[in-house]
């Protein structure tokens, strides 16, 4: 049984060899960000507190065991394929077997999350005083509970498979645990500081590392047990480590039991969400991708209908009504909104964390994380989503001009989403409105250069399949808006320092530079596209 | 009329279509037949504009990427692709104002037929498959293109569509369109067919005229088996 799915599995990477080799870079790319990122923590004036490095630590994985067990107890039997239903269920495989299989879907979950924890080191060490030690403990820890946290809840979403009571219970309990967890931490956190003025005072910093080292965070199932073993390394204190120990042994077992000894039967509703796997799939096969299906599933029909636009303006129109339907107002869009609130609440954090001493760090990290979502949001866009359906290329109008009708119906989000970069820019650097302009210019100007290496990437990378498109292209699109910023950089350097709205404007201009040379390569690009 | 010549597909090291010609007169049925593979609907993508090929595609003597052949081709995808949050009738509404068609009836008349007019205010993703193919089918027609081109345009159509439909062919062969349609079944298209082009491994296999006066010929159905149990034969 095992033999055969390894021998798929082999099968199937030596079909695709890129995945080892990148799989082999991130692996290395992390362990170097690692290394960084302890040498951050000893080149920094932060002074190492072990208190807050094991509160940071056991804070971290209880959010990860959170976030990873109910992923378990919501979707557990839901990782499977059809394949998987046709080849697996049908055949000579025992249910736990096969349940072991979907946990397959989430490995790669897991292992994403903990690449990116990975290249957060440094910020880790920075923020939190991290060594190199504390680094590998939280990803190994958090590597542990990730794949117990998994496996214990979607053992409960199978076990309970046929009781919405039971699973709705569970959850219940979840969430009990985790109320109960934080009113203590609060509670004796106000015992030790004696006022909610002097919690506040701590800062997060003081927050987390009060809740973190505390004794409910020792006793947090799973996240907190599995973390006994560092807090007693750390600490040298062998009562900690052996408990540590043996508890995390004795989870593992208890999960490895459960496997072995429970009846499980799941196959009813892993077979009906493998359905709607394939018929995502399919939808994402006719050109409905599928974050847009999601996006798209609560969307009504309104008053509003589609009563503008004459040949290729009637692209235009039609997007400003789809927005409408999925947002109620045709200038935002939902995902960029999303992510607004994301940079937001990272400003928030890097405000904090930087300290009011010195906003040009906040603004830069801020603008890092909006320009990076905004890759994701605008590389992708719903111009390139046109390419997935034949009318895009059969409407009898010039590839230029259908393409235009496209960019121009996202000029209102762009425009609407910029000035809110704008608006954070000047929040958390306390900057004037010369600096909210500059921002919102530039972002305007990066957001078309992203749509526009997103539609140029169809062109050079389609043949490359979906993944492997997405990465290059938000690559590309990273690597040209860093080119965008050299010169105004040299400006600076030469000129022994700039305001930051004259780089945010020279970085604008020679964006602008860039995205009109891409426009002069995309502007036939739907006669060269191929609808494949 | 459609015009194929000489196209050469190649997807990498894969040939798609190897020196495909063939072609349709105004007023008449052509069907591409072959087994799964054969190259269809890579030519029929091709001669819609979709792909990059070498050779010449022409719609009534102009080259089918030019915008004026574009206005004359109609063409309903194997695999209906609807917008998710638009309704049938916005589907429709879409594709006469992108092809500038001023007669707003013309949709109504489509849906009425294909009995979809209750389903006006449906959104894509409300409809079943079979509805979705009808809606696409609706969607070529709704310009009145005069080369109408169908990839497997019977697949999930109930038999009352299934019967609409092969009345419509006969409809658009009796006003002079020209109607390629790709299948692999035969017994769908026994009844109307004029020109038939069998596929095989990328190439036309054989080309079978239905006028044939020839009664010792063999029928469609035989020539099929043979071609693609193994036999290349001219017909």
């Amino acid at each position: 049984m095992l033999s055969a799915t390894l021998y798929r599995i082999r099968k199937d990477l030596a079909k695709k060899l890129w995945v080892p080799i990148l799989a082999l870079i991130a692996f290395a790319f992390a362990i170097f960000m690692i290394w960084t990122g302890s040498m951050a923590s000893e080149d920094s004036d932060v002074v190492r507190n072990l208190e807050l490095s094991i509160g940071a630590i056991n804070v971290i994985t209880i959010l990860v065991f959170d976030f990873i067990f109910m992923s378990g107890l919501n979707s557990g039997a839901v990782g499977f394929s059809t394949a998987d239903v046709n080849f697996h269920m049908a055949g000579p495989f025992t249910p736990k077997f096969n349940l072991i299989l979907a946990s397959g879907g989430i490995a790669k979950l897991c292992a994403l999350f903990l690449w990116v924890l990975c290249c957060q080191s440094t910020t880790l060490s920075l923020m939190f005083g991290f060594n190199a030690k504390d680094l590998i403990a939280l990803i190994l820890g958090n590597m542990l509970t990730m794949c117990l946290g998994y496996a214990a809840g979607s053992f409960l979403c199978a076990f309970f498979n046929d009781n919405e009571d039971a699973v709705r219970k569970v959850k219940i309990g979840f969430y009990a645990v985790n109320v109960i967890f934080v009113a203590v931490s609060f509670a004796l956190l106000y015992k030790s500081h004696g006022s909610i003025d002097a919690i506040k005072a701590l800062g997060i910093k003081g927050i987390i590392s009060g809740i973190g080292s505390a004794t409910p965070a020792k006793f947090f199932p799973f996240a907190g047990w599995i973390n006994l073993i560092y807090t007693g390394i750390a600490y040298k204190n062998s009562f900690y480590l052996i408990v540590g120990i043996v508890v995390t042994l004795a989870l593992i077992a208890t999960i490895v039991a459960l496997y072995l000894k429970c009846d499980v039967d799941y196959y009813e509703s892993a077979m009906a969400s493998a359905q709607k796997l394939a018929d995502l799939k399919e939808a994402k096969r006719a050109g409905v991708d599928t974050d847009t299906a999601k996006v798209n599933e609560k969307v009504k029909v309104g008053r509003e209908t589609l009563t503008k636009g004459w040949g290729a303006s009637v692209f235009t129109y039609r997007h400003f009504l789809e927005n409408s339907r999925a947002s109620k107002l045709f200038f935002i869009n939902y995902l960029g909104i999303l992510y607004r609130i994301i940079s937001f609440g990272y400003g928030m954090m890097m405000d904090k964390v930087i300290g009011m001493d010195s906003p040009e760090a906040t603004i830069v990290a801020v603008m890092v994380m909006m320009i990076m979502l905004n890759g994701v949001v605008y590389g992708g866009g719903k111009t390139i989503l046109e390419f997935n359906r034949p009318y895009i290329f059969m409407i009898p109008e010039k590839a230029s001009k259908k393409l235009m009708a496209c960019l121009s119906a996202s000029v209102p989000e762009i425009l609407f989403d910029s000035v809110l970069c704008g608006a954070m820019v000047m929040y958390f650097g306390h900057m004037g409105i010369a600096v909210g302009i500059c921002t919102a210019v530039m972002m305007v100007v990066f957001d078309f250069l992203f749509q526009l290496v997103g539609l140029l990437s169809l062109r050079i990378f389609k043949s490359l399949g979906r993944t492997l498109l997405i990465m290059l292209r938000t690559l590309l699109g990273y690597g040209l808006i860093l080119v965008s910023f050299i010169p105004a950089l040299i400006v600076s350097l030469v000129s022994g320092g700039v305001s930051i709205a004259v780089i945010f404007a020279v970085a604008a201009a020679v964006g602008a530079v860039i995205t009109g040379i891409l426009m002069i390569f995309a502007k036939d690009l739907i006669d060269k596209v191929e609808f494949v | 009329m459609l015009t194929v010549t000489n196209v050469t597909k190649k997807y990498k090291n894969f040939l798609a279509n190897d020196n495909v010609s063939f072609s349709i007169n105004d007023g008449e049925v052509g069907v591409l037949l072959g087994p799964n593979g054969a190259g269809k609907s890579t030519i029929i993508k091709s001669i819609n504009g979709l792909l990059r090929y070498s050779g010449t595609i022409e719609i009534n003597g102009i080259d089918n990427r030019s915008i004026e052949a574009k206005r004359q081709i109609g063409y309903v995808p194997e695999i209906p692709a609807l917008y998710d949050t638009l309704t049938v009738a916005e589907h429709l509404e879409f594709i006469r104002r992108a092809y500038k068609v001023e007669d707003v009836k013309r949709a109504d008349e489509l849906l009425e037929r294909f009995e979809l007019l209750d389903k006006k205010k449906k959104m894509g993703k409300e409809l079943s498959k079979g509805m979705q193919q009808k809606v696409s089918l609706c969607c070529a027609l709704v310009h009145d293109p005069s080369v109408v081109i169908f990839d497997e345009p019977m697949v999930g159509l109930d038999p009352h569509a299934i019967k609409e439909l092969k009345l419509l062919f006969s409809e658009l062969k009796a006003e002079g369109k020209t109607v390629l349609i790709s299948t692999h079944m035969i017994d769908t298209v026994e009844d109307y067919w004029d020109v038939a082009n069998i596929m095989m491994g990328g190439r036309i296999a054989a080309t079978k005229h239905n006028h044939s006066e020839n009664s010792d010929e063999k029928s469609l159905d035989e020539l099929f088996f043979e071609i693609t149990e193994g036999t290349t034969k001219e017909a």
